[in-house]
């Protein structure tokens, strides 16, 4: 089982790397539900069934709800500068970068003492839990990735999904160091439900657009124009 | 129990009305009363039931009582007060919001005010850092359906902003809660260790954890130099939607950072000189800046979102203090600000409808044509900075001298009182010569309004008042015919005894309907009339069919007027309560008593009324974190 929920630690990498680096934006939104899907298995302890099932639940709805708002969406859009390996082999360096904090982390909770160890929220990491390692570097992985993408957009899709690949990087480092429980589960799958919700009405308005998904073009110059309303609406006064 | 029902009114509302606003017709006019009544359900429960004190939980004496779902929401005094006074404050935006632009202006705001409450109410009841954090996240997200109220172009990128700055801010406050408990295993598992020495990693860690909030807090709130989001948000939502997007939203994320704060990194006392002193940098800038941008802003919304974010930058100075003791304090004042910026907000948008310009230069002389908008922005300004031993006032004063040491202590509190000028510019604006815009708008007709709907009002309370003690006589009368005829039913039946002295049961004013208190009882006793002329005479049967058609006879003789006098005052209720379209006619009067009410509602809170000081410092709910502090 270990093995098994290391390996879906890096599946969810992959799927932030998909995320961020496919063409085609259905494509990318799939990879980013896969990683807020997956990561809720990425944990030691894992919550009670009921909160994971939750959890699985909001990243599942998340990840319809931009399926669906994207179902017009174009075939391919402008691609990340560094590809889908490039991306891969960033993500990877950053995975193994945070496996390797974590297990510094562990030592400095084991030369803590046993008090800072023997913690519940510290007890698998100081233990020395691959789990806790793995998610800890594949959230790593997943704040690199997203990083550009949200500081500084050219598309509107990869930007609000690599803000969701954020949230899920911020779930995997407390499933890390231990500090969730059932509640925090429930939480985070509303949560990630709201904000699927939220970037399925951004994308599809985004779609009515001529521009499309883009916001800015290669020069860094937005393509809609920022627009106050007017001063007033006055529809049905007397 | 009331907590899970409070969130789940508030959400479910949310949900419905976003959905059914957008049908329009009849089916939207029913949503937006629901979910006005909804918002007044939620106020009335935070009130009634949310308290500490009023419920019990289970057997578990972990649980705290009140609490929902384990322990997990834990209700308090300082989350009725709040989720109280939004929900009151939603239905006046409601109202303000219906004025402006009819239910289409409801379509954004009306579910994004339910959803705000509903993230509220999760954030300040949330017993775990994380799910508070987590709470304010979706608080943030609520700007998105204002954005999108109105979908012309331009209005992506603001909403993208605002998904990101949502979402990032409340990761940050989530993660820097779990790092900041770990830091605190180590630091108390070996205190001699290198945790107690500046630029240790468990000081640079908590260092590092409150910059962090720091600059998530100002991020939300807008302070400079986060300021380009506010605006840009100013720009494209509708002028109602402002005092949500500015001063509702960064509420209970500062309320989270300041749970992780004062639970987990004060209680640690590392030394973090440095990280404190970058934050009190951060403060001054966003004081100053906001201060400003608002004082220079020819464009009332940004000046009004500058004055919000200026203030919020205050918190930064708690976070900086990294002391415990500031909390209460800091949480009194957000609420301060909650309101008397929900007030400044819809000053903004009565302003602006009035006058039908955001160009400051444009609205010279406002005041004169708008004097209780004039009075509602100096009290607004009173409730924002206070008197002496006021609220407002004594926080500006001693927060900063609480927080850190002189001479920086003096120069946030001199910062702190740096948007005063901006107060006195728009005074100073509004009692100037008037400019076009302004004297082309109708002037308030306060008087003849207010006086016109006194008489209104007095003369439909007279009518209806009337119109039910006639009905009552009537019923009344009837009933004592009936008892005085009993055994006798065709003496009532008989049409020529209802016209008798004694038995008169006729609608005798001119207010009554013709005929229907004569026409009601005629009719309601002929059926008994005819029971009795169908029954053999003699005999125990026919005596009780006799009784029983006398006893239908009594009630119906009794009811009859009644349900008649009720029809009749529903009508006159009609007749005397305006038409939605009489009630748009005096709007400008409307909106301007409204911002007025915002503003004393302020003001009352800025005095330290409705118990606020307590309310804030209490240590439960959303006050303590539920993680161990050994």
């Amino acid at each position: 089982v270990t093995a098994l929920l290391v390996v879906l630690a890096i599946a969810v990498a992959a799927g932030g790397v998909v995320a961020m680096a496919a063409p085609n934006p259905r494509h990318a939104a799939l990879g980013a539900s896969w990683a807020a899907l997956a990561a809720a298995f990425v944990g030691d302890p894992l919550p009670d069934p009921a909160a994971l099932t939750a959890r699985v639940a909001g990243a599942a709805l998340a990840g319809w709800l931009l399926w669906m708002a994207l179902r017009d969406a174009p075939r391919a859009t402008d691609r990340s500068a560094l590809g889908l390996s490039g991306n891969a082999a960033v993500a990877m360096v950053a995975l193994v970068a945070g496996w390797f904090a974590a297990l510094a982390l562990a030592s400095q909770l084991a030369a803590a003492g046993p008090d800072g160890a023997s913690s519940t929220a510290a007890a698998a990491l100081a233990a020395g839990s691959p789990i806790a390692a793995a998610a800890l570097g594949t959230s790593f992985a997943l704040v690199v990735l997203a990083a550009y993408p949200v500081l500084a957009p050219r598309d509107g899709l990869r930007m609000g999904l690599g803000t969701m690949l954020l949230m899920v990087a911020a779930e995997l480092a407390i499933a890390a160091i231990g500090g969730g429980d059932d509640g925090t589960a429930i939480a985070f799958g509303v949560s990630l439900a709201c904000a699927g919700a939220a970037l399925a009405s951004i994308a599809a308005v985004l779609l009515r657009q001529p521009a499309g998904l883009a916001l800015r073009d290669p020069h860094g110059h937005e393509l809609v124009a920022h627009r106050a309303t007017n001063n007033l609406r006055r529809t049905d006064l007397p | 129990v009331t907590l899970v029902v409070m969130l789940l009114i508030a959400g479910a509302g949310a949900g419905a009305t976003a959905y059914a606003l957008r049908l329009g017709g009849r089916i939207a006019q029913a949503a937006a009363i629901g979910g006005t009544l909804a918002l007044l359900l939620v106020a009335l429960l935070a009130v009634a039931g949310a308290g500490p004190a009023t419920q019990v939980a289970g057997n578990d004496p972990s649980v705290p009582p009140g609490s929902a779902w384990g322990g997990t929401l834990v209700p308090g005094s300082y989350l009725q007060l709040v989720v109280c006074l939004m929900a009151g404050m939603a239905v006046l935006l409601t109202g303000m919001a219906w004025l402006l632009g009819g239910i289409p202006e409801l379509v954004g705001i009306l579910p994004a005010m339910l959803a705000a409450v509903a993230g509220t109410t999760v954030a300040l009841s949330a017993s775990h850092p994380i799910i508070a954090a987590l709470g304010a996240t979706g608080t943030g997200l609520v700007a998105i359906p204002i954005i999108f109220a109105d979908q012309r172009s331009g209005r992506t990128f603001p909403a993208l902003r605002e998904f990101r700055a949502s979402l990032i801010t409340g990761s940050v406050v989530a993660v820097a809660a779990v790092v900041a408990e770990l830091v605190m295993r180590i630091v108390f598992a070996d205190p001699t260790a290198a945790g107690a020495q500046a630029g240790s990693p468990p000081a640079a860690a908590v260092g590092l954890g409150a910059l962090g909030l720091g600059l998530v807090v100002a991020a939300r709130a807008g302070a400079v130099p986060f300021h380009l989001r506010l605006a840009r948000l100013a720009d494209v939502i509708p002028p109602i939607g402002l005092p949500l997007a500015a001063a509702w939203i960064p509420l209970p994320l500062t309320v989270a950072a300041l749970l992780v704060t004062d639970s987990l990194l004060a209680p640690l006392a590392l030394p973090v000189d440095a990280e404190r002193g970058a934050l009190v940098v951060l403060a001054l800038v966003g004081l100053g800046g906001a201060a400003l941008a608002a004082f220079i802003a020819d464009d009332l919304r940004h000046a009004i979102a500058y004055l919000v974010a200026a203030d919020s930058a205050i918190a930064l100075v708690a976070i900086a203090a990294l002391d415990p003791g500031t909390s209460g304090p800091t949480r009194a004042w957000l609420v301060v600000i909650l309101v008397s910026k929900t007030g400044l907000g819809a000053w903004s948008a009565a302003v602006e409808d009035r006058f039908a310009t955001r160009a400051m230069p444009d609205l010279r002389g406002w005041a004169r044509r708008a004097p209780i908008l004039g009075l509602a922005l100096v009290v607004i300004g009173l409730a924002t900075f206070g008197l002496p031993g006021w609220i407002s006032f004594d926080i500006r004063d001693s927060l900063p001298h609480t927080a850190v040491v002189e001479p920086w202590s003096t120069l946030l509190m001199v910062a702190s009182f740096l948007t005063l000028p901006t107060y006195v510019r728009l005074v100073l604006l509004g009692i100037g010569e008037p400019a076009a815009h302004v004297h082309r708008a109708a002037p308030e007709q306060f008087r003849h309004q207010f006086t016109a709907g006194a008489q209104m009002a007095a003369r439909g309370i007279a009518r209806l008042g009337h119109t039910a003690l006639t009905r009552s006589g009537q019923a009344g009368k009837a009933v004592a015919a009936r008892v005085g005829s009993r055994g006798d039913p065709d003496r009532v039946a008989a049409p020529g005894h209802a016209n008798e002295p004694g038995a008169d049961t006729t609608g005798s004013t001119s207010d009554t309907p013709q005929g229907m208190g004569n026409d009601v009882i005629a009719s309601r006793a002929v059926p008994s009339v005819a029971l009795a002329e169908a029954e053999p005479a003699g005999g125990p049967g026919p005596m009780r069919a006799r009784s029983v058609a006398s006893a239908a006879n009594l009630a119906r003789a009794a009811i009859g007027p009644g349900m008649a006098g009720l029809r009749a005052a529903a009508e006159r209720g009609r007749q005397v309560v305006p038409s939605a379209k009489e009630v748009r006619r005096g709007r400008t009067e409307l909106l301007s008593t409204a911002v007025l009410v915002l503003a004393l509602l302020g003001a009352v809170l800025a005095f330290g009324g409705l118990d606020l000081a307590h309310a804030a410092g209490e240590s439960g709910a959303g006050g303590s974190s539920g993680l161990e502090t050994n």
